[in-house]
C-alpha cells in the first residue's frame, strides 16, 4: 500500500506538469488551426489529438496491469502511479479538444462517457488511498484480521465450555452466538460495517436478561460466560470495520478497471468507425 | 430395569473400541447434566433432555418439556422404540439393540458429528472482500468490454440498421433524407466518401476557375475536406467563412500572375471597388470597368429616368389595363425575374408601348406596327395597303377614284397597278413621317440613320441594353425586396410633383419619405437626366448594411465572401470526378439559368440579341 501523497508530490511534481504543458500545447494547437469547415475530430488537429488521447489510453491501461507485477516494490511504483493519475486526469480536456467539443447521442461519445467514468472512479481511488488506509490502521490496533478471527474461535471454543453446565438458555444463546454470528457476507453487509441481527448481540441481550436466579458455581459460570460473549461482540464490530474499510478500499477499483476495459472497447468502435467512414 | 450401555469411541488413530457399562435403574435419563444416567455433553442437549423406560419388554423415549428427539430421522416428543432405532439427540446417535439374557434393554451411542474445530468454523461463516461471482475486476471487465463490442460493434455490423449509435452527429437537413442510408454516401469501407460519391447527385457542380488555371488542388480536393458533414442540421456545409478565400485572395496577383481578378480578403475593408459589366459599343460585348464618377454606358438607346418616373401616365404597364391613370414608378418597367435575382430586360411592347404607340393610322390599330428593324416595319405597311387595294377595300378620301371604285377580286390593269403604287408608297412615306416627326416614337429614342436598313431607306442605331451588371457576384434583388429602389438606385428616383393630375403619389417621391435624402434638388443626387448615366450602386452603397465576416455584434450584416461569390463556377465545366464528364446523361434536368458567367469575355447578356446592329446582321 502506498500513501497518496507520496505519489501525487512524486519527483516535485513532474507528471503534473507533464500533464499541464500537454495541454497547454493542445490548447495552443486548437485555437490556432482553424480548418476549413471548423473545427472537428477529423482536422489534423483532430486526428492527432485523438490519436494521442488513444496513446494515453492504452498506455495508462499497460502502466495499471504493469503495476501488479510491481506491487510493493515501493519507489518506482510511486512514479508509474503518478504519472498514471496525472496523465489520466488530464484526458479529460484532451478528448474534448479532439472532437472539437461536439457530443451526442453514439458510440464516440460512449468512449468519452466511459473515459469519464475510469477517471471519476481514479479520482474517488485517490481520495479513498489518502483517507482509509490510516483508518485501517488504527481500527487494527497492531493485529491481524487473523489474530482477530483466532481468537474469536478461541472465544467460541471457551464458551461451549462455559456453558456445558448452565440451564438451556445459556446453552442457546452460545449456539445462536456461534452459528448465527456471520462476518462479511454480501456488498452490502460488508460496507455496512455492522450487522444489527448479529447472533453475538443476540446472545448477550438474551443472557443479560436472564431472569434464572443461579446460585454458587453456576452463577460464577454465567458471568464469565457473559464477559467471554462481551469480548466477542468487541471482536466481531471491530473485524466489521476493518472489512467495511477494506471494502471502500476495492471498491472503485473493481468500477476502475472494468470501465477501463469497456472503455477500451468502445474506442476500438470509434476508431474503426471513423476510419470505415472517414 | 437392567440395561447395558456400550459407548463406541473413536480414537484418534481412527480405531473404534467399544465401553460397556451395566446399570439398574428405574428409568434412564438422558442429558447434559453431569447429574443424568447418561450424559451427553454438547450444548444443543438439554441439561435432562429425555427418558427411556421398559415395562413388559416395551422400550420407549420421552422427551422433557419442550424438548423432541428424531427418531430414524423423525422429530417427536416421544414414541415407543424396536430393536434397531435410531435417535439422534445433539451430536450423538444412540441404537436400541437386542438385549443379552438378564438385561431389559441394550443401548449403543456414538458421537456421530465430530464437533468442528472452532476457527473452521468460523472461516466458513466469514466471507470478507467485495469481489465475488460477477462483481469482481476480472469477469466485469470482460463483461462490460464484450456487452460494448456485442451492441456497438458486432449487432450493427451484422444487422446493419442498428448503425445510428454509429453516427457522429445530425447530416445537414439538405442531406437528412438520406441520413438512415449510410450507404447513400458511405460507397466502400476504408475509403471515405469519394467525389464520386457526391457528384451522383451534385453532377453539375462546377469548377472553382477555368481548368487553363490548372488549379488541381482545388479543383481536384475531396469535397469532404471542405463541406464536413455530420455537425449539426443547421450547419451550412457551403459556409466556410472568409478565412477560407482569403487565403489565397488576399494576395491572388503574386500568387497567380495571370489573374485580372484584383486581392480582397474581407467585405468591409478589404475589396475592391466593383467592376460592371459596361455597354460601351451596342455592337459589341460589355466590358468589364472600374466603377469612376466619369464611367458612362453607350446603349445606342436614348433614355432618361427623370422625364419617366413620377409620370402620370395610364397604359397597361401601370394600371393592369384598366386604364386608371398612375405616377409612373420603378416597378412598371422593373420586374424581377422568376428567381428573383435580377430584373427582367425591358421590352418595348410590355414596357413602352403603352405610351409611345406606334400608330400611323386612325383605322389601323398601334399594335399592328413591330417595333423592330424599320425596313421590316415599311414592309408591314406596305402590304397592309397593298392588301387593301387587291380587296377593293380602299376607303382613303384621298386615293385616286380608280382605286376606291375598283371591284374585289379583279386582275388589276397596268394602270391601276402604277396608281396603287404609287398610293402605296405615299401612304409609307406619310407613316414614315409620322414616326421620325412626332414626339415620342422612333426618332425620340433612336438615333435616325438614313440609308441605313436592310432595305436601304432609313435605319436605326444598334442598340444593347445591360441587365446584368456585376456578373461575378449573386446578386438578389428578391432578397433586398423589403427596401426602396432610391434606396440602392437614388439618381433613379424623382422629386417632381407632376401638377397634371390630383393622385395620391407614391410614398417614395413624397419629399418627407424619401430615403436617406439621397434624392434632392438641392444637388447632391439629381435624378438622372442622361442615358448615358449607370445608376448601379457602389460598394460604398452596400457597405451601409453590409460589413465583413468578421464583423460580430455590430448593426451590419456579417457578410462572408459566399453571401456574394459562389465557389464553384458552373461556366467552367464540373469538378473533376463527375458522372457528367464520361458523357453519361446526367439525368437531373438543370433548371436554374446560369446567371455567373464567366468572365468578361463570355458575356453575352439576353438583351444583346434583341437589338442585331440592322447592318452587320447580313
Ligand atoms: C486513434 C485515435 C482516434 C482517432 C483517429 C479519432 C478520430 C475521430 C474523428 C475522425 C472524429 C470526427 C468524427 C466526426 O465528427 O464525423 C472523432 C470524433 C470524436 N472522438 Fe475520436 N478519435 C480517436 C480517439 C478518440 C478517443 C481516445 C476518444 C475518447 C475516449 C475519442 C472521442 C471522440 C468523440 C467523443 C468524438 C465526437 C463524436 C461526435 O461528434 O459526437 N476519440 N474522432
Ligand atoms: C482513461 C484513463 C485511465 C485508465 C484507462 C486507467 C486504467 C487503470 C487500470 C487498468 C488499472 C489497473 C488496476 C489493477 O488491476 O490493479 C488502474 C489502476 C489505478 N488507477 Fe487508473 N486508469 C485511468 C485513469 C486514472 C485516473 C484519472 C486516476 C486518478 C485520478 C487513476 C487512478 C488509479 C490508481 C490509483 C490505480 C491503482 C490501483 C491499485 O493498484 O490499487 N486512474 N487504472
Amino acid at each position: 500500500m502506498i500513501g497518496p501523497r507520496s505519489f501525487l508530490e512524486y519527483a516535485r511534481y513532474r507528471y503534473l506538469k507533464v500533464s499541464l504543458v500537454l495541454l497547454l500545447a493542445s490548447m495552443a494547437i486548437y485555437l490556432v488551426e482553424d480548418p476549413p469547415g471548423g473545427r472537428s475530430g477529423s482536422s489534423w488537429t483532430g486526428y492527432g489529438l485523438g490519436t494521442l488521447a488513444a496513446l494515453m489510453i492504452v498506455w495508462l491501461m499497460w502502466l495499471g496491469l504493469r503495476k501488479r507485477s510491481y506491487r510493493d516494490v515501493g519507489a518506482p511504483l510511486q512514479g508509474w502511479t503518478s504519472a498514471h493519475v496525472y496523465l489520466g486526469t488530464s484526458l479529460l480536456l484532451l478528448v474534448p479538444l479532439h472532437c472539437a467539443f461536439e457530443f451526442g447521442v453514439n458510440v464516440h461519445t460512449l468512449a468519452y462517457a466511459l473515459m469519464c467514468g475510469v477517471i471519476a472512479t481514479g479520482i474517488v481511488g485517490v481520495g479513498v488511498y489518502a483517507l482509509v488506509p490510516t483508518s485501517i490502521t488504527r481500527n487494527r490496533n497492531n493485529t491481524t484480521l487473523d489474530a482477530l478471527l483466532e481468537r474469536i474461535a478461541e472465544i467460541d471454543a471457551d464458551c461451549r465450555v462455559a456453558a456445558e453446565n448452565l440451564p438451556d438458555l445459556h446453552a442457546k444463546a452460545v449456539i445462536t452466538s456461534i452459528e448465527e454470528t456471520r462476518i462479511g457476507g454480501s456488498l452490502t453487509a460488508q460496507l455496512a460495517g455492522r450487522d444489527p441481527a448479529c447472533g453475538t448481540t443476540r446472545a448477550l441481550r438474551s443472557l443479560r436478561g436472564s431472569e434464572i436466579d443461579l446460585q454458587g458455581d453456576a452463577r460464577l459460570q454465567e458471568l464469565k460466560l457473559i464477559e467471554l460473549v462481551a469480548r466477542k461482540e468487541l471482536l466481531v464490530n471491530q473485524i466489521r470495520r476493518d472489512v467495511r474499510l477494506k471494502g471502500l478500499l476495492d471498491l472503485w477499483l473493481v468500477l476502475h478497471v472494468p470501465l477501463a476495459f469497456a472503455t477500451v472497447a468502445a474506442l476500438l468502435v470509434h476508431v474503426f468507425v471513423v476510419f470505415w467512414y472517414h | 430395569m437392567r440395561i447395558r450401555i456400550v459407548e463406541i469411541r473413536t480414537r484418534t488413530s481412527g480405531k473404534k473400541v467399544r465401553l460397556e457399562r451395566d446399570l439398574d435403574v428405574e428409568a434412564l435419563h438422558v442429558g447434559r447434566g453431569p447429574d443424568n444416567d447418561l450424559s451427553l455433553r454438547g450444548l444443543t442437549i438439554s441439561l435432562r433432555h429425555a427418558t427411556i423406560r421398559s415395562s413388559d419388554g416395551r422400550v420407549s423415549i420421552e422427551a422433557a418439556a419442550g424438548q423432541t428427539v428424531a427418531i430414524n430421522g423423525r422429530v417427536t416428543a416421544g414414541d415407543r422404540l424396536a430393536v434397531g432405532d435410531r435417535i439422534k439427540l445433539g451430536a450423538f446417535e444412540l441404537r436400541l439393540l437386542e438385549p443379552v439374557r438378564g438385561f431389559d434393554v441394550a443401548l449403543e451411542y456414538e458421537e456421530i458429528e465430530r464437533g468442528d474445530d472452532e476457527r473452521r468454523a468460523l472461516d466458513l461463516r466469514t466471507k470478507i472482500g467485495i469481489e465475488h461471482g460477477i462483481f469482481s475486476r476480472r469477469p466485469l471487465s470482460w463483461a462490460l468490454g464484450l456487452a460494448v463490442l456485442a451492441v456497438f460493434f458486432a449487432i450493427p455490423l451484422l444487422f446493419g440498421g442498428a448503425q445510428s449509435s454509429w453516427n457522429s452527429g445530425d447530416v445537414s437537413r439538405g442531406h437528412a433524407y438520406i441520413e438512415s442510408d449510410c450507404g447513400a454516401c458511405h460507397t466502400g469501407f476504408f475509403r471515405g466518401v469519394r467525389n464520386a460519391d457526391c457528384m451522383a447527385c451534385h453532377h453539375d457542380i462546377g469548377r472553382h476557375a477555368p481548368p487553363a488555371l490548372a488549379m488541381a488542388e482545388l479543383d481536384e480536393a475531396a469535397c469532404a475536406s471542405c463541406h464536413l458533414e455530420h455537425r449539426g442540421r443547421d450547419i451550412d456545409l457551403a459556409d466556410l467563412g472568409s478565412g477560407f478565400c482569403s487565403e489565397c485572395h488576399a494576395d491572388l496577383a503574386a500568387r497567380l500572375p495571370e489573374t485580372t481578378l484584383r486581392d480582397a480578403s474581407d467585405f468591409g475593408t478589404d475589396h475592391p471597388a466593383f467592376k460592371l459589366s459596361v455597354i460601351k459599343d451596342p455592337t459589341r460585348p460589355a466590358e468589364s470597368l472600374d466603377v469612376t464618377p466619369e464611367l458612362v454606358e453607350e446603349t445606342g438607346l436614348v433614355f432618361d429616368h427623370l422625364h419617366h418616373v413620377g409620370r402620370a401616365v395610364s397604359g397597361r404597364a401601370v394600371s393592369g389595363g384598366s386604364g386608371e391613370k398612375q405616377y409612373l414608378q420603378c416597378g412598371a418597367c422593373h420586374q424581377p425575374d422568376a428567381g428573383g435575382l435580377y430584373m427582367k430586360p425591358i421590352e418595348f411592347e410590355r414596357h413602352c408601348q403603352d405610351c409611345h404607340r406606334l400608330d400611323f393610322d386612325p383605322a389601323v390599330p398601334p399594335t399592328f406596327t413591330p417595333h423592330g428593324d424599320p425596313a421590316v416595319v415599311r414592309a408591314r405597311i406596305r402590304g397592309l395597303y397593298s392588301e387593301r387595294v387587291l380587296a377593293g377595300d380602299v376607303k382613303d378620301p384621298a386615293a385616286p377614284p380608280r382605286l376606291r371604285l375598283r371591284r374585289p377580286g379583279s386582275v388589276l390593269t397596268p394602270e391601276e397597278a402604277e396608281l396603287s403604287r404609287r398610293w402605296v408608297q405615299s401612304k409609307v412615306d406619310a407613316a414614315e413621317r409620322r414616326f421620325y416627326d412626332r414626339p415620342g416614337t422612333c426618332a425620340t429614342c433612336h438615333a435616325l440613320r438614313p440609308g441605313e436598313a436592310s432595305d436601304g431607306g432609313m435605319g436605326v442605331a444598334p442598340v444593347q441594353l445591360q441587365t446584368v451588371w456585376v456578373p461575378g457576384s449573386t446578386f438578389s434583388h428578391a432578397s433586398h425586396a423589403p427596401f426602396a429602389c432610391v434606396k440602392c438606385h437614388p439618381a433613379a428616383g424623382v422629386f417632381d410633383p407632376d401638377p397634371e393630375t390630383a393622385l395620391a403619389r407614391p410614398g417614395w417621391s413624397q419629399p418627407d419619405a424619401i430615403p436617406y435624402g439621397l434624392i434632392d434638388r438641392d444637388g447632391r443626387t439629381p435624378t438622372s437626366e442622361r442615358s448615358a448615366d449607370i445608376l448601379i450602386p457602389s460598394i460604398e452603397t452596400c457597405r451601409e448594411c453590409h460589413a465583413g465576416a468578421g464583423e460580430r455584434g455590430g448593426e451590419r450584416v456579417p457578410s462572408p465572401c459566399s453571401m456574394c461569390h459562389p465557389f464553384h463556377v458552373r461556366a467552367h465545366g464540373p469538378m473533376p470526378g463527375s458522372p457528367a464528364l464520361d458523357g453519361s446523361p446526367s439525368g437531373v434536368p438543370d433548371a436554374t439559368p446560369d446567371a455567373v458567367p464567366d468572365g468578361p469575355a463570355d458575356r453575352a447578356p439576353a438583351q444583346a440579341a434583341r437589338f442585331v446592329p440592322l447592318r452587320s446582321a447580313s
